[in-house]
């Protein structure tokens, strides 16, 4: 039987942050986020987290897990050891228990402007794209925004200006979107002094995406991409 | 119309690995120099007059090695600069330390053009 060790803290009491370790008895197949739904529902009802589609979709369970940020959901109880450790995403204030603050995270996203700004208005039909050009986001889309990579960087935990690997990955998926029309508007934010430049690609963010996508590659894309767009003369500096 | 951009990161990360690959390039070239094709049996141990007189063999040594010392300068103070950046300082911290830098990196650099110029 795995003893979970789970971080605990409520701001509500005065007791600084500690660990409760809880005995859950396990199944062939069970999952981190059903250990803890078990001690949630048969050990102690205080226990908060966050959670919802259960199945890797929603992005809402991430956690640290054992040494390694990933989704309570995916991760499998067996592939742990005997005493299996749980704590909050880091770099965000804890809210209580497993549950952090996003707002910065989200701040940050919708600073890239998560959006397609096409290059003209639209018409009377859609905005064609061919299966090549949709191709090329593939490996950009598939992001649930679940903040595994933004918990595991080491550049957010220090600079909270860094616009991190979250928001940059989405970055790319715009910028590479043939329909997309501010390409250059784009490429000029992400190259500020809290954005691309500031990654010292140590592909924590890759190594942990729970989608096997590959924000520290993105990131060095953008770094060429704004370089190529500065030195052909599409971005120019304002001092 | 050209989107401005106010960064100059951009520049500092790009000569960061420029500066990187010549002083790559110039750690296996002095090494074919100086050591690895030096005849130690005929010529007898490596001394600063077998070096000088390597270096004086042409003048491309010169600019070589005159190139060599503000890239290492500029390639270890800009990584130095890099880790020190992720911890946001209060602006005047955050010039006091770059003005040192930049004293430190004026003060190395003189100092090596004037080892070199003893050497050539
Ligand atoms: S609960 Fe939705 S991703 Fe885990």
């Amino acid at each position: 039987m795995p003893t979970f060790k789970v971080f605990r803290y409520d701001p509500d009491k005065n007791d600084p942050p500690y660990f409760q370790d809880y005995e859950v008895p396990d199944h062939k197949g069970m999952t981190v986020l059903e250990a803890l739904y078990y001690i949630l529902e048969n050990l102690d009802p205080t226990l908060a987290f966050r959670s919802s589609c259960r199945m890797g979709v929603c992005g809402s369970c991430a956690m640290h897990i054992d040494g390694q940020y990933g989704l309570a959901c995916e991760t499998q109880v067996a592939a742990l050891g005997n005493k299996i450790t749980i704590r909050p995403l880091a770099h965000m204030t804890v809210i209580r228990d497993m549950v952090v603050d996003l707002d910065p995270f989200f701040a940050q996203y919708e600073a890239i402007k998560p959006y397609l700004i096409p290059k003209n208005a639209p018409g009377p039909r859609e905005y064609a794209q061919t299966p090549r050009e949709r191709k090329k986001l593939d490996i950009l889309v598939d992001c649930i925004l679940c903040a595994s990579c933004y918990g595991s960087c080491p550049v957010v935990g220090t600079d909270e200006k860094y616009l991190g690997p979250h928001a940059l990955l989405k970055a790319l998926r715009f910028i590479d979107d043939s329909r997309d029309g501010q390409t250059n508007e784009r490429l000029a934010f992400v190259a500020n002094d809290s954005g691309i430049f500031r990654c010292h690609t140590i592909f924590n963010c890759q190594q942990v995406c729970p989608k096997d996508l590959d924000p520290t590659g993105a990131i060095g894309k953008l770094k060429m991409k704004s370089l190529w767009a500065k030195l052909t003369g599409k971005l120019k500096s304002s001092g | 119309m050209a989107v401005k951009i106010s960064s100059q990161s951009m520049w500092t990360w790009m000569f960061q690995r420029l500066s990187g690959l010549f002083l790559g390039f110039f750690l296996v070239t002095h090494l074919n120099v100086h050591h690895l094709f030096h005849d130690i049996t005929s010529a007898g141990l490596i001394s600063f007059e077998t070096v000088r007189t390597n270096l004086a063999s042409s003048g491309f040594w010169k600019v070589y090695y005159f190139l060599f010392v503000p890239f290492i300068v500029f390639h270890a103070l800009n990584g130095l600069w890099a880790i020190i950046a992720d911890y946001r300082m209060p602006g005047t911290l955050s010039i006091l330390i770059k003005t040192a830098f930049w004293i430190f990196a004026a003060a190395l650099i003189i100092t090596g053009f004037f080892t070199l110029k003893n050497l050539f």
